[in-house]
C-alpha cells in the first residue's frame, strides 16, 4: 500500500510535470509572451515619439537599427529605399531638416502593434527657411527587433516634401538632425 | 444726491477699467504662451523627456540641458526632490545645478516616460503644472534603479518666457519588473 500510495504520488507528480512542460510550451504561454513583445514595442516607439515631441532631437539615432531598411513610398523623386539608417539620415532626413528652420515635431500621434509590427499614423509640423509652414500626416510601418526598427515603410503626401526640397536651396555644409 | 453719488461711483469705475486692463497687460507679457511648446505643460513635459534624459556617454551639463526652463534671477526661488537623499532644498537655479550635476553626471543613462498629466492651472503670471513620470537609471556600475515620480511645477511669467521658480518631486522605487515594463530599454 506504502508502494502504491508513492508509486501513485509519484506518477502523480510526473503527471503534474508533464502538464506543466505543456503548459510552458503551450499555445497559451507563446501567446503572452508575443503580447508582451507587442505592448513593449509599442512602448518603446510610443515613448520615442514624446521625447521627439517634446523637443528631443535623437529620434532616428534612438529608434533605428544601424542596419534599418527605411523605404519612402511614393512615385517622386524623394520615393526611395535607404539602405542602413547613416544612409537615410544622410540622403533622406538631413537634406529635408537642413532646409527647416523650426524642425518637424510630431502634433498628434496614434499608435497600434500587431506582433513584431508597429504602425504610427501622425501629423507632424515644422518651418521652413522661407518662413512657410511645413505640415504633414505621415502613416509609418516599423518592423522591430529587439527594441529598434529593423524596417520602416513611411507614407507621406510627398507634394509638400518636395515643395520644400525644390523651393530652398541646400546650404552648403551642415545641417541639423531631424 | 444718491444719483450724484451713483455717476461718480460709474464714472470713477469705467476710468478704473483701461487702468486694471492695463495692469493685466503688464502682468500678463504676451511672450507667456497659454499653448503650444512654450505654455507651461509641455515644458514641463519637455523638462522631464528632453532635459533629464540621459545616453550613455552623454555629459550632463545643467545650464545647458535645462537653464532655459529655470528662473535664473530671481530671489525667490524654492526647489526640492526627495530622491536628494540629503533632502536639500535649492534656494537658486544655480545652486540646483551644483546639487545635480554631480549625481546625474554619474548615472550611465537616464530615460523616462510621462505616466500622467501634465495638470495646469494658469494664473498669467504664476503657473503650476503636476506631471506624473517613470525614470529608468542605470548606475555607472550597470545597476538599474526604477522609479515614479509626481513632480509639481509652478512657472512665472517673465519677458523671456515660462520659467521655473518653484519645484517639489516626490520619488518612490519601483522593481525592475514594473520599470522595464513601463520604460522599457531597447537593449534591456
Amino acid at each position: 500500500m506504502a508502494s502504491l500510495t508513492s508509486h501513485s504520488i509519484r506518477a502523480g507528480l510526473l503527471a503534474l510535470g508533464v502538464i506543466a512542460c505543456v503548459a510552458v510550451s503551450s499555445p497559451s504561454a507563446n501567446a503572452t509572451e508575443a503580447a508582451g513583445a507587442e505592448s513593449r514595442n509599442k512602448r518603446i516607439v510610443t515613448q520615442a515619439f514624446e521625447r521627439w515631441a517634446a523637443g528631443g532631437t535623437r529620434f532616428f539615432d534612438e529608434l533605428l537599427a544601424t542596419d534599418v531598411v527605411w523605404t519612402i513610398e511614393g512615385s517622386s523623386p524623394s520615393a526611395g529605399t535607404f539602405e542602413g539608417r547613416e544612409v537615410f539620415i544622410d540622403r533622406a532626413v538631413r537634406p529635408f531638416a537642413s532646409r527647416l528652420s523650426s524642425p518637424v515635431r510630431p502634433v498628434a500621434k496614434q499608435v497600434w502593434a500587431d506582433g513584431e509590427h508597429v504602425i504610427v499614423n501622425w501629423d507632424g509640423e515644422g518651418m521652413a527657411q522661407d518662413d512657410v509652414p511645413y505640415r504633414n500626416s505621415y502613416a509609418w510601418i516599423l518592423r522591430m527587433r529587439d527594441g529598434q526598427a529593423v524596417e520602416v515603410t513611411a507614407f507621406l503626401d510627398l507634394a509638400p516634401y518636395d515643395a520644400v526640397l525644390e523651393r530652398i536651396p541646400a546650404p552648403r555644409a551642415g545641417g541639423q538632425d531631424q | 444726491m444718491r444719483s450724484i453719488h451713483a455717476s461718480l461711483l460709474l464714472a470713477a469705475a469705467l476710468v478704473s477699467l483701461p487702468i486694471a486692463a492695463q495692469a493685466d497687460n503688464e502682468i500678463q507679457p504676451a511672450t507667456c504662451a497659454a499653448s503650444g511648446p512654450a505654455s507651461p505643460g509641455e515644458l514641463h513635459r519637455e523638462w522631464i523627456m528632453v532635459g533629464w534624459e540621459k545616453h550613455p556617454g552623454d555629459s550632463f551639463d545643467f545650464r545647458q540641458r535645462l537653464g532655459h526652463l529655470y528662473h535664473w534671477d530671481s530671489s525667490d526661488v524654492v526647489l526640492y526632490d526627495n530622491f536628494d537623499l540629503q533632502h536639500r532644498v535649492g534656494r537658486s537655479a544655480s545652486e540646483w545645478a551644483s546639487l545635480w550635476t554631480g549625481p546625474f553626471n554619474e548615472l550611465r543613462e537616464a530615460r523616462h516616460s510621462v505616466m500622467d498629466g501634465p495638470d495646469v492651472i494658469d494664473g498669467g503670471r504664476l503657473a503650476a503644472s503636476t506631471l506624473e513620470f517613470a525614470a529608468r537609471l542605470e548606475t555607472a556600475q550597470g545597476e538599474i534603479v526604477g522609479n515614479r515620480a509626481r513632480t509639481s511645477l509652478v512657472w512665472e511669467c517673465t519677458p523671456d518666457g515660462w520659467k521655473i521658480v518653484r519645484e517639489h518631486t516626490s520619488v518612490r522605487l519601483v522593481s525592475r519588473e514594473e520599470i522595464d515594463a513601463i520604460v522599457p530599454h531597447p537593449n534591456g
